[in-house]
């Protein structure tokens, strides 16, 4: 079955009219919908997606940007400060169509339509320096569709710092942000991902990581919710002594739905994992954390740890918290636990006993709650600062 | 300030108060002694306006206000200050951010400026001081990992801060070493004033030799039983609970 989405895709809508984009388009066509009966797809139903037909939009006036960031609107780069780059540390822009279309509908269409993207590359050896933002922003108005693919390419021993941030990106929009990261042995990305409460944006996130031996990730995520916000993580931890440390929350209200899909697997020897979640779900929002980690035969000495916490703050709220170990090696540390549970009620009382309001004494014990999956990280982190926001407090302090 | 007529508190159906009353005026320290299970930390509740318990019958009134008609928050900007028997940890919410949210809130519900972080830092360090208390305090979360000693020493720190006009302290002398106990109790002291009301709630009569009350109250069953002067206390500690019980009854007969 395919959907009025797919039936809308119109030849006279792409970029440039080439025959890998054409082909693209045409498997985009009549690629299968994702449904509810896929397990991947389970906790999160793209069928009100499939019902609109959103277009790709012009490209918008160019406007400034912070230093050390890109900023990308409805899929077009629009601005870029990157004056003073350290010499080995190239950041270039724009994007070419796929000699061959792999993947999903999403990935066709990505194929299809994606004009610009980030490529960051990093020479061995070479320290990138301070936070380099990609800035993610779209308007409100028709219903549009935008995908950009970005790359991170780091040599051997480099490091980089990379906030991917879709704070600014609202609906009603189709968006797909596809970002393929390579780490050379040694070389090490701090990645922080930004995706504010947007209710009318269907967001696409697919991250997927590729680590040589002895290379390190760090990823920290905050995520309010959109329609949906659905971030796929892919992390092949492959050279021996690679390590991946990850945090993330879900702070959602409204009909908000985050779904994280992350699929994290151990295939060389003495490679760690961490992987700890918050979901935090109020009124009619939807959290769905999906965790898989395999680790495949030979990665002995693998230590892997997963863990979701959630809290419910309403009746109508609902987490799907689905922690998978996949074991197929001897030697190995692993665990994996999910809980869900409500604020503590002694906590709330406390707090307002001392004259914070009720509303407040929520936002607080919401952020120190899902401050905890972004405690422990070396080095400072943009993200803990726009949790309080998203928690709903006015400063954080 | 704080006048109480004939309360009637249920928890779970179960009648805990039964017809309490008691005054308080400004500046004076009124000691609530009883045993277990007399409905002390019930009275402390129902003041703080904690949920599951219903008030079945009677009034409060806290100067010209209907006290039980309040939210927990506007009883506190109200000036109403409970000191928890068990304070709740709260990890990860730093101590001081905490503070400042409630003494600013406070603030903001009775129309006064807030403090910024640098005036309340100002604020926060000399009260310190007075309690001698260490800074340490300050940067932890609340009550988290605290010891008993810790965590009922954070409430009479509190208290110092938010400088509430009426005080409850809920049985803080329990569970605290002779040291703890001494330091409580001169923070409460140092908090004494004209114009500031306290309950003392307590159920051994050892707090009562650091902070001399001006009235002591026996409740028992429900209701206040007995009152008198400070030294009605000694005569509760020498005679046992037992005792007013029995001249109730003799006194009835």
């Amino acid at each position: 079955m395919t959907t009025p989405l797919q039936q809308a895709l119109d030849v006279a809508d792409l970029p440039v009219d080439e025959p890998a984009r054409r082909r693209a388009l045409a498997d985009a066509r009549v690629a299968p919908w994702p449904e509810r009966r896929l397990e991947a797809w389970r906790y999160t139903s793209l069928h009100a997606l499939g019902q609109r037909a959103p277009r790709p939009a012009a490209p918008p006036a160019a406007e400034p940007a912070p230093p050390r960031s890109v900023v990308f609107r409805d899929g077009h780069r629009t601005g870029a400060g990157l004056d003073g780059l350290a010499a080995g540390v190239r950041l270039t822009t724009g994007v070419a169509a796929p000699a061959t279309a792999q993947g999903d509908v999403f990935d066709h269409l990505s194929a299809a339509f994606a004009v610009d993207g980030a490529t960051l590359r990093v020479d061995a050896g070479t320290d990138a320096g301070d936070w380099l933002a990609l800035l993610h922003r779209s308007g409100v108005g028709a219903d549009r569709s935008w995908h950009l693919r970005h790359r991170i390419v780091l040599g051997s021993g480099a490091r980089a710092r990379v906030l991917l941030d879709c704070e600014g990106a609202r609906g009603p929009a189709l968006a797909t942000v596809d970002t393929a990261i390579e780490l050379a042995a040694g070389a090490e990305l701090d990645l922080a991902c930004v995706n504010a409460p947007a209710e009318a944006l269907s967001l696409l996130l697919r991250n997927r990581v590729r680590l040589a031996a002895g290379a390190r990730l760090r990823l920290q995520a905050l995520d309010g919710g959109a329609a949906p916000s659905r971030h796929e993580l892919t992390i092949d931890l492959a050279g021996a002594g690679a390590s991946a440390q990850l945090g993330g929350a879900f702070v959602l209200a409204g009909r908000r739905h985050a779904d994280l899909q992350l699929r994290l697997r151990h295939l060389a020897p003495g490679c760690t994992s961490t992987t700890a979640w918050r979901a935090l779900a109020d009124e009619r929002a939807r959290a769905v954390f999906d965790g898989h980690i395999l680790v495949a035969a030979g990665a002995d000495g693998t230590d892997a740890r997963l863990e979701c916490k959630s809290l419910l703050g309403s009746a109508q709220a609902e987490v799907d918290a689905k922690p998978v170990l996949e074991i197929h090696a001897d030697d190995v540390r692993c665990a994996h636990g999910a809980t869900v549970g409500q604020l503590d009620p002694a906590a709330l009382f406390y707090l307002r006993s001392r004259g914070i309001p009720a509303d407040a004494a929520r936002a607080i014990l919401v952020r120190a709650f899902a401050a905890e999956a972004l405690a422990g990280f070396a080095g400072d982190w943009p993200l803990p600062a726009r949790l309080a926001a998203l928690a709903g407090l006015e400063e954080a302090v | 300030m704080l006048t109480i007529d004939d309360l009637h508190v249920s928890v779970a159906g179960k009648a805990i108060l039964k017809g309490l009353d008691l005054v308080v005026q400004p500046g004076e320290v009124h000691a609530i002694m009883g045993p277990n299970g007399a409905g002390k930390s019930t009275l402390a509740a129902v003041l703080a306006g904690r949920e599951g318990y219903e008030v079945t019958a009677g009034s409060v009134r806290f100067h010209d206000a209907d006290l039980l008609a309040l939210a927990p928050e506007e009883r506190a900007a109200a000036g109403v200050f409970l000191a928890f028997q068990y304070p709740v940890e709260i990890p990860g919410v730093n101590n001081t951010y905490f503070l400042r949210a409630a003494y600013n809130a406070q603030r903001k519900a009775r129309g006064e400026p807030e403090l910024d972080s640098v005036q309340f830092l100002r604020r926060v360090r000399e009260k310190l001081k007075i309690l001698s208390l260490p800074e340490d305090l300050l940067h932890r979360g609340v009550n988290s990992g605290f010891s008993g000693g810790e965590k009922k020493r954070n409430e009479i720190f509190q208290m110092a801060v938010l400088e509430p006009a009426l005080a409850v302290l809920d049985e803080t002398d329990s569970g605290l070493d002779i040291d703890a106990l001494r330091q409580v109790a001169e923070g409460v002291n140092s908090l004494r004033s004209a114009q500031r009301g306290f309950v003392l709630i307590t159920h051994y009569q050892r707090l009562l030799d650091y902070v001399v009350p001006d009235f002591v109250h026996v409740l028992a069953d429900g209701r206040i039983v007995e009152s008198g002067g400070p030294g009605l206390a000694g005569e509760l500690e020498a005679h046992g609970y037992a005792w007013v019980a029995d001249r109730k009854v003799g006194g009835a007969a």
